[in-house]
């Protein structure tokens, strides 16, 4: 032989061997024994979006086999959505991240950990000399796991900036329930007679068991309204559908409350007791009869009067939905105070905690690791960066954070580090140029990822996880009559060894930075210390997966965690901020054009077998969409004869910030103010093979902008021209 | 008598989730591009009083199959519980089956047969098929025949208030089929034909030759090999149509 | 061992060297002229009549030139290159009981071949690189084991083996073209697959 050889597979008795083993060489012989193989079987949650729905999966000769529902998960009661069975496929999914990668201009380098970590804490340390722990940030969407470990590795540099994707989702129901009732509130579905659904779409933002219990109870006579701008996945089977102009839910909202009290349906002795300031919530609403509703909303005030009169009938066994993203999430101007609305229409029922109406469950309570041994980090007294709760910047933002803010932030030198986990802003807030700038302008970004999002296309730094089949997380609990506590233990050997879970890092890190002493425990430990209370051991979860305990007494009215520990009609901060302390009328801050034909206001919503960007890429959920045209642009079917737009052509979108083309889905089912995109599409980071340029994402037609009350995204105040392309 | 088994599918409760779907590519190892489910939408009104119409495009397991009587291997039977099951090994993608049925389900792709199997192997162990086992809207039920027809009844006549031609399908059709549907207007909204017959120019071939006569001829080609040649035949033919 | 069996073995040997990242302490030894001489004396010995590959004796490239084009050919990791896995290139399993949707696609880690391969390695007792864990049917690992079994066992086993395994460089040379990887290893993967395709002859005689 003329060259060295490396000798890739060290052999020590293969000579011989071979004669021994006949069979072992042909393929054929070893499938025959593969298959006579046993199935085994383990509990997962699973990652397809962020409610964790269990999970069973199966396993033959240690390689998943199939994944299935876990009957005792509150959250999936033993059924999958299409999303799960994609996201199992991440687990052998060649387009993952496999080693530490380093940014170098637009390139990506394979670096070690041991010097991608290094060079991490050196210059993480370099900015904390310079600037201080109040010029990092920590974002991510907030699982058990991530919160754990983030937040004490964040406290533990003196660092307050820690937030989550909820500027782009749903941080004023924090805000809205929050001032009201002190927390946001689930509702008892299964014993409601009606509800109604401002914009909340179980069909299409699935959790498995809501959609089973929503379907059982519409099978026994319950009385579904869905109002939506669009005719959606739960409109289908809803009892009735009615439109409204999209961004005008507060002024419905205000008017059935005028409804309710002018003519006393109100649960009378429910206010008298429990709620303060419903004397000025009254006064606010005075004026806003269904009349003066009705040319705002596009809803004939004859029904807001049927609507509120219906709901009321059937007090306190009924609710307005609190909602996800839905009407009055992150989108206009006004959600906040909509939010608000809501929640004081819901208390007008009287539907605290009764049967029917939302529910105050509470998790189960964990416990801590001993504080003698492993004493909590200090909480930073730092304002934080992004201006959240902070006097003179966003005094009612919530502690969910405002990450497009901390892009402007950056731009401006104020923030100079970031990490992010499980998140990715570049691609889901609005305008992906400010936040792409903003973030890969920091000094340093360090984003852990299974797979090279837009985000981690900013980072400095890439840290690959192992996928959701190969890691153990920190136990998380569930609110519930009876609370669960759930695991995801590891349930199949790490695929990539060059992988490693945020614990893992989040530990090496913090001994690097000189925070060790914070983190001298095992993620084992900590789950162990997590169970003591709860009557069930770290063995005996990773084989169930879901433990539910005893049932928790609930009092009759819950304790309201407000300042007066009543539900607040009037809400004081709101007032001492320059904000209304009582939900008033507010306009959408834009409006489409009414003599401009080709001008509509752009919203956007989930696809039931997609989570926003995150599952495009999976080419199982991908080829639904493309088996259903599923990724068009749809459009009113009388606007779109006024611009000659037929089903399926192509038009071009614009606004003043981009222009897109996408074929059209002509429909009845829409709002004429409206174009509706779904949520899922056009990812643009070149790592994504089936998902880049595929459709088109609202977040490039919309300007990077703050709501004035809490900050958030105002992801559907964008106005856009359609036409034929 | 054998009991006849079958599907109910309600479709006043489909969210059109697509979880039946891809269960099924699972249970039957289907590529991405490949589906046993395909769903139709139709609206029906105009803004603001419009209707979503949704139903399935997937096997209706008719009673008196003509995709059963044509397939010249043996591919499609009828289970003891009147099922159409499809063997995929014995299939010769042919496409008689596809040309013939009256709901065009079928679709003879990669020399084989792609339609419903049934779950032949869950419903033989006594449990449902996936696609319904996974159903979040409980839109899709699996039962004895008549018992599913019992609870469609009282269904109907409850959507009958809001939808006066609300209607069970599939009751008569083709003897009476094991895929019930609950509709909430009429057959034709759907694309489903009210009165389904054979179809294609294969739909003479079966009633001019007796079911018994037929599968005598098919056993004959069969054991010459000519049956399957024919079918392959065939299906290059469909190809090269495409 | 005869001749032309070590010839053999030596030349999937140095296939193995090349389709593995590129070290300081090989690269200039396996793309020297000396190598090239070595390897056109092989192939003539076995009558094998193939054009050497550009790599080797060619067209040279320095070690961070030669690191740089493997990884954004070969080894990225984010569906830019070709990766030469085996998995990737074949259906995931044959066995009927899997319920996993990826079941009979292509485009796999983890799929029958390496679930194989990595029994092999087990039952020789030979240890394979931890960075190789996830690919025990990398192309590098499997040219290397298709070495060990002209070193050791039967030609039957090697042919089993080529035509079971060593079945899918056509495969992996029209990914890599429709990505465009660096001409070099396009090359040598050409070469790899003629040679391969003329052993399966070879052995079939």
């Amino acid at each position: 032989m003329k060259f060295t050889r490396r000798t890739f597979l060290k052999a020590s008795a293969a000579t011989g061997a071979l004669a021994a083993t006949s069979g072992l060489i042909d393929q054929k012989v070893w499938a025959q024994g593969q298959q006579a193989a046993s199935v085994e079987m383990k509990p997962s949650l699973c990652n397809g979006c962020s409610s964790h729905c269990g999970m069973w999966v199966y396993l033959k000769n240690g390689r998943l086999w199939k994944v299935a529902g876990h009957t005792d998960h509150p959250r999936s009661r033993g059924k999958l959505c299409a999303r799960a069975h994609g996201a199992a496929t991440w687990l052998y999914d060649p387009n993952r991240i496999t080693r530490p990668l380093k940014r170098e201009g637009d390139k990506f380098k394979p670096v070690s950990w041991e010097q991608a970590l290094d060079e991490i804490a050196v210059k993480l340390k370099e900015i904390l000399a310079k600037d201080g722990p109040g010029a990092i940030f920590y974002g991510h969407n907030p699982r058990e796991t991530g919160v754990f470990y983030g937040t004490r590795f964040m406290h533990a540099l003196g660092a307050p900036t820690i937030c989550t994707h909820n500027a782009s989702c749903n941080t004023t129901l924090n805000t809205g329930w929050g001032a009201t009732v002190g927390t946001t509130p689930g509702s008892d579905v299964g014993g409601a007679k009606y509800i109604i659904f401002i914009g909340r779409n179980f069909g299409e933002g699935i959790r498995t068991s809501q959609v089973t219990s929503l379907t059982r109870a519409m099978e026994k006579g319950t009385k579904v309204v869905c109002i939506d701008p669009r005719h959606n996945a739960t409109a289908n089977l809803a009892s009735e559908w009615i439109p409204i102009r999209p961004g005008t839910d507060l002024a419905l909202v205000l008017a059935m409350a005028n409804v309710i009290i002018s003519e006393e349906l109100y649960d009378m002795a429910f206010v008298e007791q429990h709620t303060i300031g419903f004397d000025e919530f009254r006064a606010a609403v005075q004026s806003y009869t269904p009349e003066w509703a009705e040319p705002i909303t596009d809803i004939p005030a004859a029904t807001i009067y049927r609507l509120a009169r219906e709901l009321a009938s059937h007090k306190p066994n009924c609710f307005i939905d609190p909602s996800w993203k839905g009407a009055f999430g992150t989108n206009y101007k006004n959600s906040s105070q909509t939010c608000r609305a809501v929640a004081c229409l819901n208390a007008l029922l009287g539907n605290m905690g009764t049967p029917g109406g939302l529910t105050f469950y509470e998790g189960p309570k964990f416990g801590k690791l001993d504080p003698a041994k492993h004493p909590e980090p200090p909480k930073p007294t730092l304002p934080r960066a992004d201006g959240a709760g902070v006097k003179g910047e966003w005094p009612l933002a919530t502690s969910q954070g405002l990450p497009h803010y901390l892009a402007q932030k950056a731009k401006e030198g104020k923030v100079k580090a970031g990490f992010i986990r499980h998140h990715n802003p570049v691609r889901n807030f609005p305008d992906p140029e400010h936040m792409m700038t903003g973030y890969k302008g920091l000094e340093l970004l360090v984003v852990f990822e299974t797979h090279l999002t837009e985000t981690a296309m900013a980072a400095t730094h890439i840290l690959p996880e192992p996928s959701f089949l190969e890691r153990e997380e920190v136990v998380e609990g569930l609110a519930g009559k009876k609370p669960a506590a759930c695991l995801r233990p590891q349930v199949v050997a790490k695929i990539h060894p060059e992988t490693r879970s945020f614990d893992e890092i989040i530990v090496a890190l913090a001994h690097k930075l000189g925070i060790g002493q914070y983190f001298q425990f095992s993620l084992e430990e900590l789950n162990r210390a997590r169970l003591a209370p709860l009557g069930i051991t770290l063995e005996e979860l990773r084989q169930k997966g879901t433990f539910i305990g005893e049932e928790v007494p609930v009092p009759e009215v819950p304790e309201f965690k407000t300042p007066s520990g009543k539900v607040e009609f009037y809400v004081a901060k709101f007032a001492e901020n320059g904000h209304s302390p009582v939900p008033v009328w507010e306009a959408p801050l834009v409006s489409p054009d009414p003599g401009n034909p080709r001008s509509f206001r752009l919203i956007h919503g989930k696809q039931g077998y997609h989570s926003h960007t995150a599952t495009a890429n999976i080419p199982y959920l991908l080829q639904i969409t493309k088996d259903h045209d599923a990724e068009r642009l749809w459009l009113n079917a009388s606007r779109a004869a006024a611009l000659g737009i037929k089903d399926g052509d192509l038009v071009l979108v614009k606004s003043a910030l981009a222009s897109g083309k996408v074929r059209v889905k002509v429909t009845e089912r829409l709002h004429p103010d409206a174009a509706y995109l779904p949520s899922g599409y056009g990812s643009f980071s070149p790592y994504l093979p089936n998902a880049r340029g595929f459709g088109l994402n609202q977040n490039d037609f919309t300007p990077y902008m703050m709501e004035p009350l809490n900050g958030h995204a105002m992801m559907m105040e964008v106005i856009v021209e359609v036409q034929k392309a | 008598m054998t009991k006849q088994f079958g599907f109910l599918m309600d479709t006043s409760l489909c969210v059109e989730c697509q979880a039946c779907r891809v269960a099924c590519q699972m249970q039957n190892q289907l590529p991405h591009n490949r589906t046993l489910i395909r769903f139709r939408f139709q609206e029906t009104g105009s803004y603001p009083a419009v209707t979503n119409h949704i139903t399935r495009i997937t096997c209706m397991h008719c009673q008196l199959a003509p995709c059963v009587k044509i397939c010249p291997t043996g591919a499609l039977v009828k289970g003891e519980n009147t099922l159409t099951y499809l063997a995929p090994e014995r299939c010769s993608g042919c496409g008689y089956c596809a040309q013939i049925c009256p709901f065009k389900v079928p679709q003879a792709l990669d020399n084989r047969s792609y339609k419903c199997m049934a779950c032949r192997e869950l419903v033989e162990e006594g449990k449902e098929p996936v696609c319904v086992s996974t159903c979040i809207a409980n839109a899709l039920k699996f039962g004895e025949r008549a018992e599913l027809l019992k609870s469609a009844e009282k269904r109907v006549a409850a959507l009958q208030k809001t939808f006066p031609n609300a209607q069970i399908y599939g009751r008569e059709q083709m003897g009476g089929l094991g895929m019930l549907l609950i509709l909430r207007d009429d057959p034709a909204v759907y694309g489903l034909p009210v009165a389904p017959r054979a179809a294609g120019e294969l739909a003479f071939w079966k009633d001019s030759l007796q079911p018994t006569g037929f599968k005598l001829v098919g056993a004959a080609l069969l054991a010459t090999g000519a049956s399957y040649a024919i079918a392959s035949r065939n299906h290059r033919r469909e190809l090269s149509e495409e | 061992m005869e001749r032309t069996d070590r010839a053999r073995a030596s030349i999937y040997n140095l296939l193995a060297e090349l389709l593995m990242p590129p070290t300081a302490e090989n690269w200039e030894e396996l793309t020297s002229p000396g190598t090239a001489e070595w390897l056109q004396s092989e192939l003539a010995e076995l009558g094998c009549n193939l054009p050497l590959p550009a790599m080797v004796g060619g067209e040279q490239l320095d070690l961070a030139a030669a690191g740089d084009a493997y990884y954004h050919s070969l080894a990225h990791p984010l569906g830019q290159s070709a990766l030469p896995i085996e998995s990737i290139y074949k259906p995931w399993t044959t066995d009927p009981s899997c319920e996993l949707s990826i079941a009979s696609e292509k485009g796999y880690l983890g799929g029958d071949a390496s679930a194989h391969l990595a029994d092999i390695y087990k039952a020789l007792d030979l240890a394979i690189p931890p960075e190789y864990s996830h690919a025990p049917d990398h192309l590098g690992l499997e040219l290397s084991l298709m070495a060990l079994l002209v070193e050791n066992g039967s030609r039957e086993q090697q042919s089993l083996f080529l035509s079971q395994h060593l079945d899918w460089l056509p495969d992996l040379l029209e990914a890599a073209d429709a990505r465009g990887i660096h001409s070099l290893y396009r090359d040598l993967l050409v070469f790899a697959r003629d040679f391969i395709a003329w052993d399966r002859v070879n052995l079939a005689e």
